[in-house]
């Protein structure tokens, strides 16, 4: 007779948001894999109708106090697609440098402190500290960069609230923005050291047929813009996303799974998906250390996202830098508009992977609808299907290790699940095993 | 050396937009208001998450923070008229029961931890934890946190001014660092 057993994680440590996570055995076999997770963006479409359309970029912002910009550039970007906008040149590069802030501090913030302390089998990042103060320090100091860059741009670090639709409400003066540059030169060395470091950790050989999502574009690293591309091959067009990509309902989860249109396939976002499709776009910096270091790309190491997320880091740094160095100020900040009655979409790339907005508005500049569909909602089903791979090697083990391995892989995806609770509650189900 | 010291303090206050959780946005917004901050050299910060204060600890010798926490079974049970406020001296065990929301699971408790572990904690460090009961998205403060502001407020700014000679209208932990 083969003894079942279920194991729940209570409450996932080290992930953005709230969830839980639920598994059941059959003896050696996995009956069952739950991640369960509740997303605070399915209420926020609801609470957009109505709103004046000006209003959605600080709304959105409220969504996650770590990615606050992923949602911005999203919303302007689907809303100016809707009035017609073009934004200017020097408004385009100024959004690559908000974005740069942004995934700074959260690459940052995620390296050293949610996904390195995995590699050196501690609890936490303040485990981690009392081994690598040095390190820790430095990923602090980097996730600050981050911050200090979204304050002058963004008119604060928490939450911006100098994003418009058409561009921005106040451009930087040249100063605020020189001001950074030492700090960002020595952040570019800092990054490039801490990318060095990661890559050399020791990475579970775990290496699947994934089919990566992210957006492309022909001339650079895409943030804001472009194509929506995978490494099976397809490229489609942002406004034909929704005819490639859906969101469906699953039982143990009030958050909306996504897979592909076509049998509900899941497919993985996130910057090891972005590094395996722009590589040959990183700055150069970047692309020299992508080549130098021990991995072989396109990777399919889930593990091996820090190394990602570390190019990405370095990329950041040197395009903030180009970007600092050739700023001027500039008029209009904001491209004017009309309101009209129409609909438009966007996807960007926020630090955790492609996050998609569309929205309808009215002649009155009122937003009738609203879809936001984030990354780690993209990434659930992607996860599931990871554990369901990843648990047969480690069931010889306790619960407790057991528990600790699935978690491991989950912070692999760095999932923003909530920005007003952080709990992840796992359940391993043995059956009637004592 | 300078033989005159001058202590300087931090206030933070750590929030959101929904409903209780963003009384310590709301606090931080009143207290920056007051000129006596200036003369004593006390900044003033809000934070939406935890990890954002370690941006902020060079240079400072207290750290006073303001955060939402979710009520004790016992008190919310009471209603609207228990008291509300509880005061933490760092370390203490206690802080723990703080709400972590906005934390991104990098939690107040963390944040104080590393940044002690990491040796940038000011010498002082002194978290108040105002219960509250409604987190909803965007919604208000609830009527009795609402009901409480104004005391808060005077609470903590006499924390910051070390005035004494205040009523105290809060809940000490204190007694818990003694075993932390």
């Amino acid at each position: 007779m083969t003894k079942s057993r279920t194991i729940k994680v209570e409450a996932l440590t080290r992930v953005e948001g709230e969830g839980g996570l639920y598994v059941r055995l059959d003896g050696e076999r996995v009956d069952d894999v739950k991640l369960s997770i509740y997303e605070p963006p399915r209420f926020f479409e609801a609470f957009l109708r109505g709103r004046e359309l000006e209003e959605v970029p600080d709304i959105t912002a409220r969504i996650c106090g770590i990615c606050p910009v992923a949602y911005q550039m999203s919303a302007v970007h689907a809303l100016e697609a809707a009035l017609g906008v073009t934004i200017s040149p020097e408004i385009h590069r100024l959004r690559r440098l908000l974005y740069c802030g942004e995934w700074i501090e959260s690459h940052a913030l995620h390296m050293h402190l949610l996904h390195a302390p995995d590699f050196f089998g501690v609890d936490s990042g303040i485990d981690l500290a009392g081994r690598f103060p040095d390190e820790v320090n430095r990923g602090l100091r980097l996730k600050k960069h981050g911050n200090e860059l979204l304050e002058v741009l963004g008119g604060r670090a928490i939450h911006p609230i100098n994003v418009a639709v058409g561009g921005f409400y106040k451009a930087p003066k040249k100063d605020d923005l020189l001001r950074l540059l030492p700090d960002f030169e020595w952040g570019l060395e800092a990054a490039i050291a801490t990318t060095r470091w990661v890559a050399t950790l020791q990475f579970p050989d775990f290496s699947r047929a994934y089919d990566m999502v992210a957006l492309q574009h022909p001339d650079e690293y895409a943030m804001n813009e472009g194509h929506v591309a995978s490494t099976s091959g397809t490229s489609v067009a942002v406004e034909d996303y929704e005819n490639h990509y859906e969101e469906f309902h699953v039982e143990h989860s009030t958050a909306l799974h996504s897979g592909r249109t076509d049998g509900h396939a899941s497919y993985h976002v996130g910057p090891l998906a972005r590094i395996n499709l722009n590589r040959e776009q990183l700055f150069p910096k970047a692309k020299i250390l992508a080549d130098d270091i021990d991995i072989d790309w396109p990777c399919w190491n889930p593990f091996q996202s820090i190394v990602a997320r570390g190019l990405e880091l370095v990329h950041a740094y040197e395009e903030a830098i180009a970007i600092i160095r050739d700023y001027k100020p500039f008029s209009p900040p904001r491209i004017s508009y009309e309101h009209r009655a129409s609909s438009g979409c966007a996807a960007t790339e926020a630090p955790r992977g492609l996050i998609y907005h569309r929205y309808e508005v009215d002649d009155a500049g009122l937003v009738t609808f609203a879809k936001i569909v984030p990354p780690t909602s993209q990434n659930q089903q992607q996860i599931e299907a990871d554990l369901r791979d990843w648990l047969p090697r480690v069931l010889n083990r306790d619960d407790d290790h057991i528990a600790r391995e699935c978690e491991r892989l989950v912070r692999c995806y760095d999932p923003c699940i909530s920005c007003s609770t952080h709990f992840l509650k796992l359940t391993l189900d043995r059956g009637g095993q004592a | 050396m300078s033989g005159e010291s001058k202590t300087r303090a931090l206030f933070a206050g750590i929030g959101s937009p929904h409903g209780d959780d963003r009384i310590g946005w709301l606090v931080a917004d009143r207290l920056g208001k007051l000129e006596r901050l200036t003369l004593l050299d006390i900044e003033v910060r809000q934070a939406s998450t935890p990890s954002h204060l370690l941006d902020w600890l060079d240079g400072f010798d207290r750290l006073v923070i303001c955060d939402a926490c979710l009520p004790s079974r016992s008190q919310a049970a009471a209603g609207a008229d228990s008291p509300r406020l509880h005061r933490w001296t760092w370390p203490t065990l206690k802080v723990s029961s703080l709400r972590s929301a906005g934390s991104h699971a990098f939690g107040l408790p963390m944040v104080l931890q590393l940044a002690e572990r990491l040796g940038t904690l000011p010498i002082e460090v002194i978290v108040f934890g105002v219960e509250g009961e409604r987190f909803d998205a965007f919604s208000e403060l609830s009527p009795c946190v609402s009901k409480s502001f104004g005391l808060i407020v005077e609470t903590i700014a006499a924390e910051l001014f070390g005035d004494s000679s205040h009523s105290a209208g809060y809940t000490n932990h204190s007694e818990a660092a003694s075993h932390a």
